[in-house]
């Protein structure tokens, strides 16, 4: 019941005219970017988190929020009607969503999308009112050692369950490390790997990276598809579902958010691995799996619920451990350090505000983005019709305004131009780009917390098995080291036979 | 050459674990019973080199997909655009940043993106107005100003 008040409380900050009017202009903006094929709501977070200087943290983080779950949404619009996904996590609506435009049902694809991703976030939204909670009184008795292990699982996470090569995910989290280390040593204040440049002395900032990892990065990936985008076009009458779509889909929807939200709280998953994994449970539950990848509409159902339910799931372990499920959650772990405000497990009591207002205001927002996605859907389509040779020189800008803005100096601009360049690279050789950040933003805590522990432990590394919540977290982390071993020796064993 | 490019960025991190490793080489790896400054470092290194052979021997002894390298054409496009942000940060200080914006956003769009004149002009007044007004009228922000005095 407490939790009740709490969010009761909740509504009254989400619903103050400032933070109304922040958490729309979020949502809008995130079904825009989430609509912009190239560009993802990680990268729209780091492009506009330069925006919320100057903000109340509540109304910024209220605002970043809405652009995370509203690019879950928009994402569907490329996917359905161009056939690129907007989002990474809207690949798989992409196939069966296109097909069903192909038949003329692009209207229907849209509804179930826009149907079953209110349903999952409404769902999620509940859930975490409990979960995140729950969590963060559990992780009040951490110390050092379990707030080691926990940032090194959330890495070594991202590596075993990001469904590409564990090598290559964990060389991106090592360089995340590495570019961590230049700046002052966080315990005894000696420069470190600045090679006497005074501008390293502050480090490598979050946001230039970030910027340049996602935004420039994926504009120059997707100018290379800059011809031939043709949008199929929709209309307000297509919008509505036969009874027998609506049959088919609404199980699926009920699985995809329970799939979503389950994966969405584990460190490392996010929206791309739950809508994966929702497509292909309810593809092998189908009593006619032939249909996937077809236009099957069940398929659009389980995936768009699933990312939306996972966006959102992402934020358990974000507000409750400080530990950032997804690269969006690691943008908006970011935004709270910036805003001057200590992420981890005393957040729900220190900034009951912000956590309680943001949980209520994505119900709002999930309301918000079904009035967008339904009657409005031709609407934000025709956004579609804007050549992206304009838009993209626009983001761009965009960008490197953002980055120069950070610290008011050119040399974040440079870092973007480098980390654009770099994040270009890593997605011409399939090396993902979300095990970096992630390691970027949790390497201080790592560092700081390993140091404490071996300082604690005079040096001893039992420290790490003495205790049994560290014990347990060890395992995971050795499992999640071992894990993507043993499937790729599976891997190798079945081909063989 | 494709087995090469997957390999580059093991030979790539292997250097980097090297200027780590270079980098903090004298700070103390342990002082007395806890971690100095370069421990954490050193680790780092130690974790980068194992994963950037593991990469290389991948690289040279494994299945490897074929990149998809833009084609001449559009590697020509990318460069263009590449070229255009790389004068953001040269251009700035000197015709300031605001100019510098429209120059950057009408050269990607007429030069390198090839969009038709008038189009591209009537975009680049647009989004160097919506950029104006985020940054300079609603942040506040003091961008750079050049010769032209704005």
């Amino acid at each position: 019941m407490e939790n009740l008040d709490l969010l009761w409380q909740g509504f009254s900050v989400a619903t103050t005219p400032r933070n109304l009017g922040f958490l729309v202009i979020g949502v809008v903006l995130g079904q825009v970017i989430g609509a912009l094929p190239g560009i993802g709501p990680a990268a729209g977070m780091a492009l506009l988190l330069p925006f919320t200087y100057g903000m109340e943290p509540v109304s910024g983080v209220i605002m970043l929020a809405g652009i995370m779950y509203g690019g879950m949404y928009g994402g569907t619009l490329t996917s359905v009607l161009v056939n690129v996904p907007g989002e990474s996590s809207s690949l798989l609506t992409a196939i069966d969503g296109h097909q069903m435009a192909r038949k003329g049902r692009a209207g229907a694809a849209l509804s179930v999308a826009a149907l079953g991703s209110f349903f999952a976030g409404i769902v999620a939204a509940v859930a975490l009112v409990f979960v995140a909670p729950a969590l963060s009184a559990f992780a009040l008795r951490f110390s050092s050692p379990e707030y080691f292990l926990l940032a090194a699982l959330g890495i070594t996470a991202t590596a075993s369950l990001g469904g590409v090569s564990p090598v290559k995910a964990l060389l991106a989290a090592t360089l995340g490390l590495m570019i961590s280390q230049i700046g002052v040593d966080p315990i005894v204040g000696l420069p470190r790997l600045t090679f006497g440049q005074p501008q390293l002395l502050e480090g490598i900032e979050f946001l230039p990276v970030a910027i340049g990892i996602f935004g420039i990065a994926e504009v120059l990936s997707s100018l290379e598809r800059l011809d031939g985008m043709q949008t199929i076009r929709t209309r307000l009458r297509d919008m509505w579902l036969t009874g027998q779509e609506w049959a088919d889909s609404r199980i699926a929807i009920l699985r995809g958010t329970v799939v979503g939200f389950v994966v969405g709280t584990m460190p490392g998953a996010g929206p791309t691995i739950a809508s994966m994994m929702a497509y292909v449970v309810e593809r092998k539950l189908s009593a006619k799996p032939e249909r996937f990848g077809h236009g099957a509409i069940d398929g659009v159902a389980a995936a768009e619920s699933a990312n939306n339910a996972a966006a959102q799931g992402a934020l358990a372990p974000m507000m409750a451990l400080g530990i950032p499920g997804s690269s969006s959650t690691a943008v908006l772990l970011a935004a709270l350090i910036l805003f001057g405000i200590r992420p981890g497990p005393g957040l729900m009591t220190e900034q009951p505000n912000l956590v309680w207002g943001l949980m209520a205001s994505m119900f709002i927002g999930n309301l918000v983005l079904l009035v967008i996605n339904l009657p409005l859907a031709p609407l934000f389509a025709s956004l579609l019709r804007v050549p992206y040779g304009y838009l993209a020189p626009g983001i761009l800008a965009i960008s490197l305004l953002g980055a120069w803005s950070s610290t008011q100096s050119m040399f974040p601009v440079v870092i973007a131009l480098l980390f654009g360049v770099v994040g270009w690279l890593m997605i011409k050789l399939d090396i993902p780009r979300a095990p970096l950040v992630l390691a970027l933003v949790l390497a201080p805590l790592l560092e700081t917390s390993l140091r404490q522990s071996l300082l604690l432990s005079l040096g001893s590394p039992m420290i790490f098995v003495e205790r049994p919540i560290s014990a347990i977290l060890l395992a995971l982390f050795i499992a999640s080291l071992v894990w993507p071993l043993i499937v790729a020796l599976r891997r190798r064993r079945a081909a063989s036979t | 050459m494709t087995r090469f490019a997957h390999a580059a960025p093991g030979l790539t991190m292997l250097g980097l674990s090297a200027l780590m490793v270079a980098g903090t080489w004298g700070m103390g790896f342990w002082d007395g019973f806890t971690a100095g400054p370069a421990f954490f470092p050193t680790l780092i290194a130690i974790a980068g080199t194992i994963l950037s052979i593991l990469l290389v021997v991948q690289a040279a002894s494994g299945r490897v997909d074929v990149i998809d390298w833009p084609p001449p054409p559009i590697t020509r496009r990318l460069g263009l655009v590449l070229a255009a942000i790389v004068g953001f940060p040269v251009l700035s200080p000197v015709i300031g940043m605001v100019p510098t914006v429209g120059a950057v956003l009408a050269f990607v769009m007429i030069i390198a993106l090839r969009q038709p004149v008038p189009q591209s002009l009537i975009a680049v007044v647009v989004t160097t107005a919506f950029a104006y007004l985020i940054f300079v009228r609603w942040l506040g922000l003091a961008l750079p100003r050049g010769v032209l005095g704005f």
